[in-house]
């Protein structure tokens, strides 16, 4: 499993490292993001990829695992 | 998730571009019913910061617009204030994003505006802007960032938006302390009132659906992705349909009003409003909205978007519908300089984030 760190990073940078993770063969991807506009882009582009996407929430964070 | 955000996008869209022809037929410029570099500007005038004199008026559309955006992230619990990502160099790309705005006359929204308008001095700045963007996208896949945000005492993130109440409070109950137009552009206006109550809607509509003129044309270009592009096409249908209905439509490069028609200029000025803006992670109204929400990196960049059209116009940078002007020729090279020197020196492959 790829674990990302995204947050205090603003857009597009989540997304890209998500991209990034998907480029290299990743298929289960977690995801910590702290703010909700690139949380609701990862979710966008990961369906588009054909990801599920499946969220827990502690502490502000968004934790987003995305399989395939 | 998709349809439906895409859905909204569109519709939201559409209301901006009607609220913005609205502000228009009700006193605002000729296509500048909304226009964030503009009104900045015009604020940046009637607060006494520059001499320019038919531009000085505190816009109730900026106002409104942040605090439309404070409101709703207040009740949805997405205000938190946080900052901390390249401060300074945000303020920087503020400034010198109003440098091309102010070369051009108009950011992203009236630059769409314009076009809607038949403007077609706005649709040869566009390239400029595509290709801002475009350049913009080649940092970022080569690891361009200002490093992240971080959790600030909450207090910070209250300042902006109190200081647009404070500004309204002026402009209606203290105007005597205020500088006023009383020609030109400046001096073109709607009611206060209805100015600052459509834009607190437009505020809250778009920070709830993140409408982004530069990051549209951004996820086009990056990700084959339309859905934040619906935004800036709504705007563009709604406006051009309101043009044609009520006789604003002219199509053409000569006699546009607050437009020049110096081709090249208009790409290079739209070419750095567009690369900024990348850089910045946001169109100048999607800095406002941030601001509302409580980033304190938005409002430097917002703060530097101000003091940069103070500066364009103290020392002549600013175009006007008669041309560019030499000195504003050589800062909007600068800026392209500049923005593209601080693209390579926050680049790397891996970036130490």
């Amino acid at each position: 499993m790829k674990q990302l760190n995204a947050c205090g990073l603003s857009c597009p940078e989540p997304v890209l490292m998500v991209r990034n993770a998907v480029a290299s063969g990743a298929e289960t991807i977690e995801v910590k993001v702290d703010d909700p506009t690139p949380r609701e882009n990862i979710i966008r582009f990961a369906e588009n990829k054909g990801f599920k996407v499946s969220e827990t929430q502690e502490d502000g964070v968004f934790v987003l695992m995305l399989t395939r | 998730m998709k349809k439906k955000q895409s859905l909204i996008l569109l519709v939201v869209g559409l209301i901006c571009g009607v609220g913005a022809i609205v502000l228009m037929l009700q006193g605002n410029p000729k296509n500048m019913g909304l226009c964030i570099a503009c009104f900045i500007r015009d604020t940046a005038g009637g607060l006494h910061l520059h001499g320019a004199g038919v531009v000085k008026y505190v816009r109730p559309e900026i106002i409104g617009l942040i605090l439309g955006s404070f409101i709703i992230s207040l009740a949805t619990r997405e205000f938190k204030t946080r900052g901390g990502s390249s401060p300074m160099t945000r303020l920087a790309i503020g400034f010198l994003v109003m440098v091309g705005a102010l070369v051009f006359l108009g950011c992203p929204m009236r630059m769409v505006l314009r076009m809607a308008a038949g403007d077609l001095n706005a649709w040869i700045g566009f390239v400029g802007f595509v290709a801002g963007v475009f350049v913009g996208t080649l940092f970022l896949r080569k690891g361009f960032s200002l490093r992240r945000t971080y959790d600030l005492p909450v207090l910070g993130g209250y300042i902006m938006p109190a200081v647009q109440v404070v500004f309204f409070a002026l402009l209606v109950g203290a105007p005597g302390l205020l500088a006023f137009s009383e020609e030109g552009p400046g001096a073109a206006k709607a009611p206060i009132w209805l100015a600052l109550v459509i834009t607190l809607l437009l505020g809250m509509m778009v920070q709830k659906t993140r409408l982004c003129m530069a990051g549209g044309v951004r996820d086009v270009l990056m990700f084959n992705d339309w859905t934040l592009m619906l935004g800036t096409i709504g705007i563009f249908v709604s406006a051009l349909i309101v043009n044609l209905v009520t006789g604003n439509f002219n199509f053409g490069m000569e006699g546009q009003p607050v437009a020049h028609t110096e081709s090249l200029w208009n790409m290079i000025g739209l070419f750095v409003v567009g690369l900024g803006s990348i850089m910045a992670g946001g169109c100048p109204m999607r800095q406002l909205i941030l601001t509302g929400t409580g980033n304190v990196d938005s409002a430097l960049n917002v703060i530097g978007m101000g003091i940069g059209a103070a500066f364009c116009h103290n020392f002549k940078l600013a175009s006007s519908g008669e041309g560019t002007t030499p000195n504003g020729r050589i800062a909007v090279l600068v800026a392209a300089v500049l923005l593209l020197l601080l693209g390579f020196a926050n680049s790397r492959r891996k970036a130490d984030v």
